[in-house]
């Protein structure tokens, strides 16, 4: 078995003097080397020169399977061994190829390729493709060579790097010129096993492949993975057949253009732009791809079981996307890729987690039985929250989260006269969580009021384990982090928020520690870090402001101080885009992301924007702010001042007395805020009222628990930590004040838990509307149907709503709420139950009103006179005490009806592309391994 | 002296001033503290969710007064007690509708039910009633409709029967529902529940042949839908013949019941006390003269059970002290009750309802042909009254005080009495003579109507 060695060299000075060495050391040396320069700017062909003689070199300017077939007609051996210039072979691999390619009969060989220089890592052993046109390895990226891949079989290709052929096959199937460098040996491997050759890998054969092509070490002319995407493309286009093909010409456009979309996502628009123009060069050329056809027809069908399984690409979809939800969960992870993250001071604790089941890891834990306790506990006292629940400041669900998608999407709503107030920007989230709740909007409140809370702690938590990381090394911070989750997680139910339906707080309180949390990374020195950490903590501050929206004015505040002392302390600092650009992310983010009901508020009313969500509700004066109450059924004053003390004890601990005053001056900002918006009354169409203050008093909250944390988590140092410092040793009494303190603090949630499971709240079933099921049902269906609703007595004055269905519903209320009544149906209203007359009667339907309803207990004065209305008869009702009476004539269709804001699809639109856009670029980074 | 090179001495400590002691550190986090409360302390007191004060009704100038006459053969007698020009009243009844131009006061000859109606100024303080002589003095009142009305003292069988007559002015069918309390408690049944009227039309309904009950009973028309006037035929069997005497609406439940004038010769009598309520009472009669209230002899405290009627005959003591004229019978319940006084004057029966309340000017239609007395109580306050006599220019001034009963001896040829003052009082005319004797109670003047405060819901968000 005769074979020559055909090295192929371009620009590959670097790796030649250890491809020639490896040439020189084989076992079993081929008959014949003979090098081919492709037209090198290197050194390359005197080197080549030098090591082979004069004879054996030929220079060909042209490509890799150009430069075979020039040489190979020169070629008289059996075999031909093809080798790059950036491959180095083992001493025995030539042996190797021979003696696998004599006892399988094979016509193609191919070695195993590990990466050179590490020389450990697989990089291939035999390759194939995808239905997606992707090179498959069958490896795991950086897969360390222990022989795992060692048995002999056949396969669909092997590298050209390395590849013994037959040389009579060589003359036969060529190598395509369609595929300069990249592709070729996909090609050739497909098109030897449609013609029914045998191509075998042999693993005991090893070559070192620095891969100079595609790790863009060699110039190609274009972008690596432009040409790897469209000569794999082209490959599997050119090599199917039937229906085939033209069922993977069409699965490789639609799957390119999402292929490209999901790069987009995934922050790597440069990959994504590479496979557009791949796919414009193969499907927008459709006359090379029918010469590449044409070219193989007379070749028969491909063996089945050597191309890749149809799944497999589903499969690095799922990786991938796991992947990336994985990142984006664990911030700590910046980065996807399939390795495992380095590991950290819990490492072994991890380790441990990773070998035990989920049961054994729950039932062995004590922190995660306390958890699963207190779990229970919660959910025990929140029962009420199960299924349909209202009361406080939560309005009743609607039927189906469908009701929320309209009041976004309508420009107009017909609701009362018909008004075209902006939506509550809180109706996304609680639109989108309501969809995947299988479009139930009660599912939706109910998991609102269910996992806030857990939620709370769950943040509060994680972000007392940063602090923890950045006090003490993250050692022995359990039982702080544990405090302050449990009592933070508690602030909802201690302040009466959560059995207030307070929701916009109670969802607050459940995002801030996350927000908190993600606004750490602003303080990351990695440039890259600091700008996702903002776009993160824009995010997470739109959603925090779409349910408290005093949050965003807050937080203008904050960072406005925050650039002010970078300015006075680093003013250079400013000049760097990364350190006031993510700042300016952050408050920037919730304006662009709310632009509907922000701009429609801006042009409706905006005292709108500083409305808390939901239901109006009477405000926490000073007093409650400073103790955390809300007014109504709220924990004990008490429970707030112990907090007070104890975060005002904090500030004894001198390690952490700077921490600790950074959140006494967060409080203060707030508190300044507080007294400056509590003096705002807006002006409603509905009457006067506060600017929502439920923020400030949410963080002065936080504030105090993030204080009283910083100063337990001093004193909880390692012993041997704390001894070190001498300042500390002189301390001794700061200790006790500071365990005082921890003392104090740790009764709060203990005893405010307690108090709330055997307290009284709001929430309860939602009450049967007032309107009559069938006028309710009628309104519904068509708006213009709506029922005048007459609340109070003759004595003490009548008050009046026209309803269109059951009554408000979560969303509505604020909608409402901005909405002034009409003036002409006011005066209407008015004279009916004051001066009524025959033309009265004709004029109320126009105002789209059908029937009239007195709910229970009507004052007989007031039924009695609308009784001696000729023309108004009664209408039937379940309750004999609430009488209703109809018009006696229809309303007609048009009576609400109207135009929104003409921009509203504009703005729509570009909210939901700034969405795409934050998201993707807060999203975790896709490390280019090409 | 210079210290030894090479000694070691205790370092001294270094003494440091109480300011240099704080650290800035600690200045800012405790004006960080102490910024956080006062800020928070300033905040302003929250503004009220909404706007829930109560909005009195208003009133303004009545435009139309329809007052529905019971049925019977006597003439209507209208009263315009603040009118000074003649104006226009139309008197309705089954024969049509007659003009009557009213100078103060006209006595307008009708059968059955009659309806008198006027409209702009004619419609202040418009008086109606039926009073007549033959064979027996009698007198009803003329009412406007409304939503409810108490009947304390009806009869369904036996010597005393009653029946009630429900009168639909409106252009709308009226539905109501009856409720009686008899001595035996509640009396259910579905002839009483959803009785109609229609639009401008009467029902008469025969208590005896709905429920038949052999006591006394309260009644109580509460209107469901629309409005109605309502009054009571009383009839009952003398030695030898049946009298009727048509029974006044009685003022709804209260602890305190007043029936004033009651007459000076009065035998028979029994006390009706209806307790409606969920919860048993009991009720004391007085007897309120023109110097005090005075407690009968022998007359105990009755027992009233929860949601029954209770007749008490008055003790002779009780008789004594009404003998005396000009009083008024308080019955004083520790629960609201409703009650009235039925008895005879010289073998004539009369009934007499607990009058009901004027706030300020009061007036009532005067029975003709007898000797009349006026009988005024104040229910809280002392005041001063004027008592102007339509159809005479004659005028009473006095006082009013509460407790005391002022009687007004009305001058011949008055027709109509109006009282003006300032103070609460219940009132009633009697008159009597010798085939018997009749009472009307005095009612606050409607010179105005009441218009409820009507605005949009300043809570347009809550269901």
């Amino acid at each position: 078995m005769t074979v020559t060695a055909l090295l192929v060299s371009h620009d590959g000075a670097r790796w030649l003097p250890a491809v020639l060495s490896g040439l020189r050391d084989q076992q079993q040396p081929a008959a014949r080397v003979v090098a081919v320069d492709t037209g090198s700017a290197d050194a390359s062909t005197e080197m080549l020169v030098e090591a082979l003689g004069l004879d054996q070199v030929r220079q060909h300017r042209g490509s890799f399977p150009s430069a075979v077939a020039h040489v190979l007609p020169e070629i008289d051996t059996e075999w031909v061994w093809l080798l790059h210039d950036d491959v180095s072979p083992a001493p025995g691999a030539l042996a190797e190829l021979l003696r696998v390619a004599e006892e399988r009969g094979a016509d193609v060989v191919g070695p195993k390729i590990r990466e050179w220089p590490s020389l450990r890592r697989l990089l291939e052993v035999g390759v194939t493709v995808s239905a997606t046109a992707h090179r498959e390895t069958g490896l795991e990226r950086g897969e360390y060579d222990q022989g795992q891949h060692d048995s002999v079989r056949e396969v669909l290709a092997v590298n050209t790097a390395g590849m013994l052929v037959r040389r009579t096959v060589l003359e036969t199937l060529g190598l395509d010129e369609e595929f300069p460098v990249i592709g070729t040996d996909l090609d050739f491997g497909w098109r030897a096993a449609r013609a029914g050759l045998r191509t075998v890998v042999a693993p005991d054969a090893v070559v070192f492949h620095a891969e100079a092509a595609r790790s863009g070490q060699r110039d190609l002319g274009a972008r690596p993975h432009r040409v790897e995407r469209e000569a794999q493309m082209l490959v599997v286009l050119a090599n199917s057949t039937g229906w085939r093909a033209r069922w993977r010409w069409l699965r490789l456009l639609i799957g390119g253009l999402l292929r490209a979309l999901g790069l987009l996502l995934a922050r790597d628009p440069r990959a994504a732009a590479d496979e557009i123009a791949a796919l414009g060069a193969v499907h927008g050329r459709p006359g090379r791809l029918r010469r590449a056809r044409a070219r193989r027809r007379d070749l028969g069908p491909t063996p089945d079981g050597l191309l890749a399984p149809w799944w497999l690409p589903a499969r690095h979809g799922l990786d991938f996307v796991s992947d990336v939800v994985s990142a984006a969960l664990t911030q700590r992870r910046e980065t996807v890729d399939r390795r495992r993250p380095t590991p950290g001071p819990d490492a072994a604790d991890e380790d441990l987690d990773d070998d035990s089941g989920l049961l054994v890891r729950l039932v062995t834990s004590p922190w995660a039985l306390g958890t699963a306790l207190l779990l229970v506990v919660f959910w025990w006292g929140a029962r009420d929250a199960i299924g349909p629940v209202a009361g406080g400041a939560l309005a009743q669900a609607p039927d189906g989260v469908g009701r929320w998608w309209q009041l976004l999407g309508e420009g107009w709503h017909q609701l009362g006269q018909g008004t075209d107030a902006p939506a509550p920007a809180y109706l996304l989230p609680l639109a989108v969580l309501g969809t995947v709740l299988f479009g139930s909007a009660t599912a939706a409140v109910s998991a609102l009021m269910l996992l806030a809370v857990p939620l709370a702690g769950w943040g509060a938590w994680r972000f007392a384990r940063h602090l923890a990381t950045a006090f003490q090394g993250g050692l022995s911070a359990r039982w702080p982090a544990a405090w302050a989750a449990l009592t933070y997680a508690s602030l909802p139910l201690l302040s009466g928020a959560w059995g207030q339906g307070r929701f916009g707080v109670v969802v607050s309180t459940a995002l801030l520690p996350w927000l908190a949390t993600s606004a750490l990374g602003l303080l990351s020195p990695s440039g890259d870090r600091r700008w996702r950490a903002g776009w993160r903590s824009g995010v997470i501050l739109a959603l925090v402001t779409a349910f408290t929206p005093g949050a965003w004015l807050v937080a203008v505040l904050i960072v406005g101080t925050a650039l002010l002392g970078v300015a006075l302390v680093a003013r250079r600092s400013l000049a760097t885009p990364s350190v006031w650009g993510p700042l300016v992310a952050v408050v920037g983010v919730p304006p662009v992301l709310l632009l509907p009901g922000a701009l429609g508020m801006l042009r409706h009313d905006l005292g709108g924007l500083l409305l808390d969500a939901g239901l109006r509700m009477p405000a926490p004066d000073g007093v409650d702010m400073l103790v955390g109450r809300f007014p109504g059924p709220a924990a004990p004053a008490w429970l707030g001042v112990l907090l007070l003390v104890a975060a005002v004890l904090a500030l004894v601990p001198q390690r952490s007395r700077v921490a600790v005053t950074a959140c006494w001056l967060l409080a203060a900002v707030n508190g300044g805020f507080a007294l400056l918006v509590s003096r705002i009354r807006i002006e409603l169409p509905s009457g006067e009222v506060g600017a929502g203050l439920s923020f400030s008093v949410l963080m002065v909250q936080a504030a105090l628990v993030t204080s009283v944390l910083l100063a337990l988590l001093t004193l909880t140092r390692e012993p041997a930590a704390r001894t070190r410092e001498p300042a500390a040793r002189t301390r001794e009494p700061a200790v006790l004040v500071g365990a005082a303190a921890g003392l104090a603090a740790a009764v709060v949630p203990v005893v405010g838990l307690v108090w709330w499971l055997g307290a009284d709240d709001l929430l309860d079933d939602p009450t049967p509307s007032l309107v009559p099921a069938y006028m309710a049902q009628a309104a519904t269906e068509d708006p213009a149907r709506g029922v005048l609703v007459v609340r109070g007595a003759h004595d003490t004055g009548l008050q009046w709503v026209v309803r269109r269905g059951d009554g408000p519903r979560l969303g509505e209320a604020e909608i409402l709420s901005l909405t002034a009544p009409d003036a002409e149906l006011t005066a209407d209203v008015r004279a009916l139950f004051t001066a009524p007359t025959p033309e009265l009667l004709d004029t109320l339907p126009q105002h789209g009103i059908e029937h009239v309803v007195l709910p229970a207990p009507a004052d007989p004065e007031v039924v009695a006179g609308l009784d001696a209305i000729s023309g108004l008869t009664r209408a039937s009702t379940s309750d004999r005490e609430t009488p209703a009476w109809r018009l006696p004539s229809d309303a007609p269709r048009d009576a609400v009806s109207g135009d929104g804001p003409a921009l509203l699809p504009w703005l729509i639109g570009l909210q939901v592309v700034a969405l795409l856009v934050v998201l993707v670029l807060c999203g975790p980074t896709r490390r280019e391994t090409r | 002296m210079t210290r030894s090179e090479g000694r070691r001495v205790a370092a001294r400590p270094t003494r440091r001033t109480p300011l240099r002691a704080v650290s800035p550190l600690a200045l800012i986090g405790g004006g960080a503290v102490l910024a956080t409360v006062l800020t928070l302390l300033g905040v302003a007191d929250p503004a009220p969710v909404a706007d829930e004060t109560a909005t009195p009704p208003v009133s303004t100038a009545l435009e139309r007064a329809v007052v529905i006459c019971p049925p019977a053969a006597t003439p209507v007698t209208v009263a315009r007690p603040l009118g000074d020009r003649p104006a226009p009243v139309e008197v309705s009844s089954a024969r049509g509708t007659e003009t009557v131009e009213v100078d103060g006061h006209a006595s307008v000859p009708a059968r059955g039910v009659v309806q008198v109606s006027t409209t702009g100024p004619a419609a202040l303080a418009l008086l109606a009633a039926r009073v007549g002589g033959s064979p027996a003095p009698s007198a009803a009142e003329c009412v406007p409709a409304a939503g409810e009305w108490w009947f304390a003292g009806v009869g369904a069988g036996g010597a005393h029967t009653s029946t009630i007559t429900l009168v639909n002015p409106d252009e709308e069918a009226a539905v109501a529902d009856l409720e009686i309390w008899s001595t035996e408690g509640p009396v259910t049944s579905d002839e009483l529940r959803g009785v109609a009227v229609e639009s401008g039309g009467s029902r008469t309904i025969e208590l005896e042949s709905l429920v038949p009950l052999r006591e006394d009973a309260v009644v109580r028309v509460v209107v469901r839908q629309g409005r109605l006037a309502a009054s009571v035929l009383d009839t009952v069997q003398g030695a030898d013949q049946r009298l009727s005497e048509h029974l006044g609406a009685t003022a709804p439940p209260d602890v305190r019941q007043l029936v004033p004038a009651v007459p000076d010769k009065l035998t028979d009598a029994v006390v009706v006390i209806g307790n409606p309520g969920e919860d048993t009472g009991r009720a004391e009669v007085r007897v309120a003269g023109p110097d005090s209230t005075s407690a009968p002899l022998g007359m105990e405290a009755i027992p009233v059970p929860a949601g029954e009627t209770v007749t008490v005959s008055l003790t002779a003591a009780t008789l004594d002290l009404l003998s005396s004229g000009g009083t008024s019978l308080v019955v004083e319940g520790s629960v609201p009750v409703v009650a009235s006084l039925r008895g005879l004057v010289n073998g004539d029966p009369v009934t007499l309802a607990s009058a009901p309340t004027a706030v300020d000017d009061s007036g009532t239609v005067l029975p003709v042909g007898m000797r009349r007395q006026l009988v005024l109580s104040a229910t809280d306050v002392a005041g001063a009254v004027a008592v102007h006599f339509v159809g005479t220019d004659e005028q009473w001034e006095g006082r009013l005080r509460p407790g005391t009963s002022t009687a007004v001896a009305v001058p011949v040829g008055a027709v109509a009495a109006r009282v003006d003052t300032d103070v609460s009082h219940v009132g009633a005319v009697r008159a009597w003579g010798r085939r018997g004797s009749a009472w009307l109670p005095v009612r606050q003047l409607v010179v105005d109507r009441s218009q409820p405060a009507v605005r949009p819901d300043p809570r347009p968000d809550r269901d």
